[in-house]
């Protein structure tokens, strides 16, 4: 009996199996190739080296991109959040008529086919003279907002009406309610819709090629044209090392999440 | 749930969202459909015709819509089985699970994809592994087709099933099932004709987000696929950058457009309904 029983609980779970080596193996099979000794991007990498780490630490390309990617996305995060969150408190916390239909607009550009938007955007922005910086900022932004709309409308959803009662019949005027009592409870929307938009705009690939311009790359843009050229492990150098940083971010913010559980 | 008396405050809050994309979406959106019309001057339909008449538009068309299905039904069905067991785990299972839906998101894309191309190429981990140990004499063509395509495409589209199913499985009434147990129900018929029903809101939104933004996807197939699995992306690519055909592009665009608001609209009960409930109590 135990013997059958183990066996059924194997074949159960090895389609989970399956999917935890899918959805992680990508990610990590990254991070060996990236301490590659040998000329090109490969697994398994040959020897172990910290060569490519050196070459991307003196490589002004790689750098410059970082730095313009870092920009683009702070400046995505502050506007989408400013932009976003108002109109996700708007979904969130009362029903009026067409609440439905607006969230469905709001959401939209997140399903667009990015070639479509890159190529409309290309052509519209460039009437203004927007292609670069600022102009990758506002692509950035139209795709990060349907992130922060959804992460803020759920967790002002969450608001007990009855303290925006209680608040307004103590005589509080509406917007003091909304900046007082509201703002402070939809933080945590705020923040991981700010998270979202940071991850938009940090590893959009399709409209950042059409919006920037040799004098201004973006870290996607320049692995995008060194994978389609000459694959050293360069590649995988970078995505190591985001790949750290964005884990420590999440770790981080996991463990907060667990502790304010616990207090609660 | 609500305040019931908003006022017109909502409409000051929603204001700025509006036109933000009035301005940096809708009027891109407007101009390269516009360019269908107009490019050459005069157009008209004539793009249109063009783009539904050329067998070559017609098999990226193709290409497009199997691919997503083909995605769309791999991601649902291992992302559903996937969220059950997270949802059945023991408490610390079911933290790692969810942890490793979460793992995806923290590596670029492109660089996922590209990670994909070095273990399937011939001299790939996986044909080395398999040639080793005797299975295979030559390699696998596991590269440039549409096998390496769709992999790809459920690993990145996976998260977008399994979450909304299991914020679905979360708010069912564990016990209606435990009813139809207790009435005589097979575990498996408990499941099929009350669990599912019940979660059904969950997958069809899942299935729906992953169509949607499957026939959008232009890196993966440029990546990981032959000639005979590009997609419409790459058509109206190249419609711009090797012929400047913009005419062609917005056509092209156009109808891309189109059938993605198509598909939204057909999944929009379940997709906002998802939306909407997914904050409430779980």
């Amino acid at each position: 009996m135990a013997p059958v029983a183990a066996v059924r609980r194997t074949v159960r779970a090895l389609p989970v199996a399956l999917v935890v080596m899918l959805l992680v193996l990508p990610s990590l099979v990254v991070v060996p190739m990236s301490f590659s000794s040998g000329q090109i991007l490969e697994f398994p990498p040959q020897g172990f080296s910290l060569r490519w780490y050196q070459a991307i630490a003196s490589n002004e390309v790689w750098i410059e991109a970082a730095r313009n990617s870092l920009a683009v996305a702070l400046a995505v995060v502050v506007l989408s959040t400013l932009i976003g969150g108002p109109a996700g408190i708007a979904l969130g916390l009362w029903r009026w008529r067409g609440r439905s239909l607006f969230l469905g607009f709001a959401l939209v550009p997140a399903v667009m086919p990015p070639m479509v938007l890159a190529l409309g955007m290309y052509i519209t922005y460039a009437r203004f003279d927007l292609i670069g910086y600022w102009g990758l900022v506002a692509a950035h932004t139209v795709m990060a907002l349907p992130f922060v709309v959804l992460t803020v409308m759920s967790s002002a959803q969450l608001v007990d009406p009855t303290l925006l009662t209680a608040a307004q019949s103590l005589g509080a005027p509406r917007w003091r309610v909304l900046v007082e009592i509201v703002l402070p409870l939809v933080k945590g929307g705020l923040a991981a819709g700010a998270i979202f938009a940071f991850i938009t705009s940090w590893d959009e690939v399709v409209v950042a090629i059409y919006l920037t311009d040799p004098t201004f790359k973006t870290l996607p843009v320049v692995m995008w044209n060194q994978l389609r050229e000459r694959v050293d492990p360069n590649v995988a150098v970078v995505a190591t090392l985001l790949f750290a940083v964005t884990s420590l971010v999440m770790a981080y913010v996991v463990l907060k999440g667990e502790r304010k559980q616990r207090v609660q | 749930m609500s305040q019931p008396r908003t006022g017109s405050l909502h409409w000051l809050l929603i204001l700025p969202l509006l036109a933000v994309l009035a301005v940096l979406f809708i009027a891109p959106l407007y101009f390269v459909i516009e360019r269908g019309f107009t490019d050459p001057p005069g157009a008209g339909w004539d793009n249109y015709q063009r783009a539904l008449e050329d067998p070559a538009a017609r098999r990226y068309a193709w290409n497009t819509i199997r691919t997503a299905f083909t995605v769309t039904l791999c991601a649902s069905v291992l992302g559903y089985t996937y969220a059950y067991a997270t949802f059945r785990a023991s408490r610390r299972m079911r933290v790692f699970l969810l942890y490793c839906v979460l793992v995806p998101f923290w590596t670029s894309l492109l660089v996922r994809t590209y990670a994909w191309a070095i273990m399937l190429r011939d001299e790939g981990v996986i044909n080395k592994t398999l040639g080793s140990i005797g299975l295979i004499d030559a390699p696998l063509p596991l590269l440039r087709n549409s096998f390496a395509v769709t992999l790809g495409m459920t690993q990145i589209l996976l998260p977008f099933v399994i979450l909304p199913c299991y914020s679905a499985m979360t708010r069912v009434d564990v016990s209606l099932v435990q009813a139809a147990r207790s009435l005589g129900a097979t575990p498996t018929s408990a499941f099929f004709r009350v669990f599912l029903p019940l979660t059904r809101p969950g997958l069809a939104a899942g299935a729906f987000l992953t169509f949607i933004l499957a026939t959008g996807y232009y890196i993966t197939p440029v990546l990981l696929g032959g000639p005979g699995d590009q997609p419409v992306a790459v058509l109206i690519e190249n419609a711009v950058q090797q012929q400047g055909d913009w005419g062609l592009a917005g056509a092209l665009a156009a109808l891309v457009t189109v059938l993605v608001l198509v598909a939204l609209m057909a999944g929009w009960r379940s997709l906002t309904r998802s939306v909407l409930e997914s904050g409430r109590r779980s």
